[in-house]
């Protein structure tokens, strides 16, 4: 029985293990499960209907763990939201097949018989796409052009000029400052911003993302952080550990802590498990593929670290990164699991069982074997995929199970081949090597088919088990950093945020938009900061970023003076342009909505609006600012 | 990082750890062996009913037991502490404590507390859970507060608008605040977070008449849009539950009070970020609008290094902001008639709890930072109010504040969060015995678990600590 050898497992574990003075090995929760710590924190609260467990829903231990699925959560968020948007004139489910994106999903609705929602309008495509893109929304001028163009390739265009724009560079410099948690508590200043900087600049001239991935992996910091040259280097040097003191550093820890967090970003696998004990007797029912591994292979994947000296100067800002150690010893003490005691190991990437060569740098070969994985491409596609279509075709994107992925080569019942639709994945991995591992193809050709495009309306009903074939437009949240970006630019009201370069300390232009910031830390006014706390900005140092609703976030929305000041029809916010303009009522009324919400008031809306500036025309268009971002379609991307 | 070289308290660590271990990859308690041996005669059970809410003041970061509540006169000393015997044994730095050592006759002090967990972050989910971190649970396992608003569900009335459990920024430390678990949402915690002040909740005056119009046009701009719909429970992907609760809050109109410190607030209970959550704590009682459980965090104590630099936001410095905030809390909540029992004060009605996830290391100050690591043998908490004896003090350590010679209580072992968990339910009238089986996960969920790696610990509250 499973639960018997996994008690016994741990006991020949303890016993090997225990014999050293401390007992820390769960310290590692701190810092390697500090995903789940904050997640705790955060999620704030799940879903207490009973849904049916699936094996992957467990996270650490075996069978007995489950959490509401994604799909059934984004399923059941979905249809909440859009029973509150008012719906749209289109329902006519005719679609094109614009690429194999749409040749492998409609071809699995259809084969199963699964009806799918109309196209969006391009109202509702433009918002959408902006927000998923640039991370704001579009302006009236924008939505204008756009909707009056009558050019049948507009979508494609807007999607090409998106792309190429610096908005699109800003959205996802900060989204990677999050990913990897671009701290500067942990890193100091200087690096933070050399490293916010270096990624800027290699997203802007679209670096080939195995090249991009390959610097991060290989980086050296030779005396000193603060030249712009080691800006890659602040990448490893985050995920430093001490040793017993603030001053020492436990260097097969790092290594340790380093090919796991990389393997989360870039491969979709989490080794968190077998950091600290081998699969066996305990992640059967967990992970396949991570049951048949061992402790051990996880240390000659560490082992491509195992020279490398990640060195951090307390206090100073400072760090080096060399390759003058001596190797991974594999029995070695350790500050955060486990004291390490079993054989030596030899650098081994462990996807391909490929050794490496002992006389060539090591880490050069690791991100060789990495980024020429197909499990990279296949990897880093769903974790895009996840950010356009709300759930990732493999879920949770770092929870790819290795034994589960191959269609033609099956895992023994109950388990279930894991990517809901496997040729997809496949197909869009050997897309992204072929493009050059370019991120603005893969984003191109995402954006592009008909599949991301479908509306978040639904004509017939809905069931939940349509969710994994992507039948309908998920809504999501606006993360905090664009949902502050989204006030600001709905009302006009700018801010003015002193651009704080430790470094250069050259005058820089002020930051507009939240993802502008290169140490969020260190920007925006306490309304600012509160704002973006209240609606789950990642800390960078253990919080991953938060959508979940609470109180605050309405009362924050409703009264808090980021957003009331914005409404007023006071210096340049919109609400006074308006007060001021010369435009009828109505004109005024949907120069609101385009501005606020990208969208037409719907006859209702606009014959209540209206009646609002009627009878005071100040009042009416303040409260009409204020009723439009406390609207859901405004807090949603739908 | 612990930095202890007390052998035998590794040893308990460690055979902790082996029994957690099991626990980790075993269905809780279902080995018989593991079974609960909380053996007692049934009285003994009876919960006290002593209180009807909470105040835990959570010293985030680790307060050193040596230089406050079981201060010890040596090198490290600095100029001003004037550390005196206080009665009872009670040495207090009367020079930092000035307030606090004058209503000794009002509070009870533990010297004799010990942690299982040496790093922030599980040892902040510990005193938050009062249950060790087993990550395979932890995110259905609710705060203490969580499960007491959900017994006290309940005494909930309709006038009550603010939610049951508040908690004043918790979320600094690497645990974040733990929220209800596998409970309802609504027994979770409202995170009130500031910087300055209390926050906003309440519309300002001039505003209110607006809030109002616009509340109700945004109804009819909505209209239809915003009714909820039959059949489609109360789930928290619903955001339209918040905007209601939200809205009941800022129109109750006890709330602009609630929400308001004054000068006279400001100077008592020290301009610091303990003095507004405690000046608001004692706001939240005396209203009696549905506030039953709170959560106070006073951070900064994590002083690896520089713990007595003067100009720094030090060791006594913050000593000196819990010296006012506490003692104006206790003074206040003493001349405050109680809200269900008139005749009591409402000091007499409110357990207050402070202390740390664990203390600092005993003795000298490090040499190369001039600072106090973690320790998790000994340190000190406080306790008044909520049936808690007056001018009690529990348990007693060696000169240099880091072994514990006298654990001062029945049991005869270290206080663990556990005890003060059963404490905490037994003065707000809970079985802390009591399981739940429906959980997400299918394992029992144990208010105070004795099988939850430590079954040889049986966990039970302080009974010392109740007059």
């Amino acid at each position: 029985m499973n639960v018997v050898r996994a008690v016994k497992n741990w006991f020949l574990v303890s016993r090997q293990h225990f014999h050293a003075s401390r007992a820390i090995w769960h310290v590692v929760l701190v810092i390697f499960w500090g995903t789940s710590l904050s997640g705790l924190a955060q999620e704030n609260a799940t879903a207490k209907k009973p849904i049916p467990k699936l094996p992957q829903d467990a996270e650490h231990a075996p069978d007995k763990v489950s959490r509401a699925r994604p799909d059934a959560e984004i399923s059941e968020q979905t249809s909440l939201v859009v029973a509150k948007l008012p719906k749209p004139a289109n329902t006519n489910p005719e679609i094109v097949r614009r690429n194999h994106i749409d040749d492998h999903l409609f071809e699995a609705m259809h084969q199963n018989k699964i009806p799918h929602a109309a196209l969006s309008d391009d109202y509702t495509f433009l918002r959408r796409v902006h927000l998923d893109l640039t991370g704001r929304i579009p302006t009236p001028d924008q939505i204008a052009t756009f909707v009056s163009n009558p050019d049948t390739a507009k979508r494609d265009r807007e999607i090409d000029r998106l792309i190429a724009s610096d908005a699109w560079v800003d959205k996802w410099a900060y989204w990677y400052g999050d990913l990897f948690r671009n701290c500067a508590n942990r890193i100091g200043n200087p690096a933070t911003e050399n490293f916010d900087k270096w990624i800027r600049q290699s997203l802007s001239e679209d670096k080939p993302y195995n090249q991009l991935v390959t610097e991060l992996l290989t980086a050296t910091a030779s005396s000193s952080v603060w030249m712009p040259d080691a800006a890659p280097s602040a990448y490893l040097a985050r995920w430093h550990i001490p040793g017993d003191t603030m001053y020492s550093d436990r260097h097969e820890d790092i290594a340790d802590e380093i090919v796991i967090q990389s393997s989360k970003f870039f491969l979709g696998i989490n080794f968190q498990c077998i950091s600290c004990h081998g699969g066996a007797g305990f992640l059967e029912k967990v992970d396949l593929g991570l049951s048949k591994k061992k402790r051990e292979d996880l240390w000659a994947l560490a082992a491509f670290f195992g020279k490398t000296r990640v060195r951090i100067v307390p206090f100073q800002d400072r760090f080096t990164i060399s390759e003058d150690g001596t190797g991974y010893d594999s029995h070695s003490a350790s500050s955060v699991r486990l004291h390490r005691n079993g054989e030596p190991v030899q650098p081994t990437f462990m996807l391909s069982g490929e050794p490496a060569n002992q006389n060539r740098p090591l880490r050069t070969q690791f991100a060789k074997m990495l980024t020429s994985h197909p499990q990279f491409a296949k990897a880093t596609a769903n974790l895009f995929w996840k950010e356009f279509f709300g759930i990732g075709i493999v879920e949770p994107v770092d929870g790819f199970d290795l034994a589960r992925q191959d269609p033609a080569n099956p895992p023994p019942a109950p388990w279930t081949i894991q990517p809901t639709n496997p040729k997809l994945l496949e197909d869009l991995g050997k897309y992204f090597v072929e493009h050059g591992f370019s991120l603005r193809s893969l984003m191109r050709v995402i954006t592009q088919s008909s599949a991301y495009q479908l509306s978040s309306h639904f004509d017939t009903e809905w069931q939940a088990s349509y969710t994994p074939y992507f039948a309908r437009h998920y809504v999501c949240m606006l993360s905090s950093e664009g949902l502050h970006d989204a006030i600001v630019e709905a009302t006009g009201v700018y801010p003015d945020y002193p651009r704080k370069h430790m470094l250069y300390g050259t005058p820089q232009s002020p930051i507009r938009y939240w993802t502008q910031a290169a140490t969020p830390e260190n920007i925006g006014d306490g309304d600012a900061k509160q704002l973006l706390r209240t609606f789950g900005q990642s800390n960078r140092e253990w919080a991953n970023p938060a959508k979940n609703g609470s109180i605050l976030q309405a009362m924050m929305m409703m009264n808090s003076k980021f957003v009331t000041s914005r409404v007023t029809a006071t210096g340049g916010s919109f609400s006074r342009t308006m007060l001021d303009s010369n435009l009828t009522d109505d004109e005024i009324v949907e120069a609101l909505y385009l501005r606020s919400l990208s969208r037409k008031p719907t006859e209702h809306e606009r014959e209540i609006a209206r009646s609002w500036i009627a009878e005071n025309r100040q009042i009416g268009i303040e409260d009409l600012q204020w009723s439009l971002l406390n609207k859901l379609d405004f807090l949603f991307n739908y | 990082m612990s930095h202890s070289s007390d052998t035998r308290s590794s040893f308990y660590l460690q055979r902790r750890e082996l029994l957690r271990l099991g626990g980790l990859s075993v269905v809780g308690g279902s080995l018989p062996w593991m079974a609960t041996t909380r053996i007692k005669a049934s009285d003994d059970r009876l919960p006290r009913s002593t209180a009807r809410q909470v105040i835990f003041i959570n010293l985030e970061g680790g307060m050193s037991q040596l230089d406050s509540l079981d201060a010890k006169q040596g090198p490290w000393t600095p100029n001003g502490f004037d550390i005196q015997a206080c009665g009872n044994g009670l040495m207090l730095p009367v020079g930092v404590f000035p307030n606090l050592s004058k209503i000794l006759d009002k509070v009870s002090v533990i010297r004799s507390m010990a942690a299982w967990d040496a790093v922030h972050g599980r040892a902040q989910y510990y005193i938050q859970t009062g249950h060790p971190l087993n990550p395979a649970l932890s995110k259905e396992v609710p705060a203490i507060g969580a499960v007491v608003c959900h017994e006290l569900a309940n005494d909930r009335r309709t006038t009550d608008s603010l939610p049951a459990y508040i908690s004043m920024n918790m979320s600094g430390n690497q645990a974040g605040l733990i929220n209800n678990g596998f409970l309802s949402a609504e027994f979770g915690p409202l995170n009130l977070s500031f910087d300055k002040g209390p926050p906003d909740l309440a519309p300002r005056k001039e505003m209110a008449e607006t809030l109002q119009r616009r509340w109700g046009r945004l109804q009819s701009l909505d209209q239809g849009l915003r009714q909820i719909q039959p059949g489609v429970d109360r789930s928290f992907v619903d955001y339209h539950q918040y905007y209601r609760g939200a809205w009941n809050i800022m129109n109750d109109p006890r709330v602009p009070d609630i929400f308001s410190i004054n000068e006279d607030d400001k100077t008592r209970y020290g301009d610091s970020l303990i003095g507004t959550s405690l000046a608001l704590s004692r706001n939240l009682l005396r209203a009696d609008a549905g506030t039953r459980f709170i959560l106070a965090s006073h951070g900064g104590w994590d002083h690896h290094s520089d713990i007595y630099k003067p100009g720094t936001r030090n060791h006594p410095v913050l000593m000196s902001e819990l010296d006012k905030a506490f003692t104006s809390l206790v003074l206040d909540l003493a001349a405050l008639p109680g809200s269900g029992d008139r005749s009591k004060s409402l000091l007499d009605e409110t357990l207050i709890v402070c202390m740390s996830e664990f203390g600092r290391t005993p003795g000298e100050i490090s040499a190369t930072r001039a600072g106090r690591e973690h320790y998790i043998h000994a340190h000190s908490g406080m306790f008044v109010g909520g049936g808690i004896v007056h001018g009690g003090v529990i348990g007693q350590t060696d000169a240099v504040g880091g072994k514990i010679t006298d654990f001062g209580w029945s049991p005869g072992r270290p206080i663990y969060m556990e005890d003060v968990a059963c404490t905490i339910y037994s003065a707000m009238g809970i079985d802390w015995t009591k399981k739940v089986e429906e959980t997400p996960s299918g394992r029992a969920f144990h208010f105070v678990e004795s099988a939850s790696g430590t079954s040889y610990v049986d966990f039970q509250p302080i009974h010392e600590l109740f007059a």
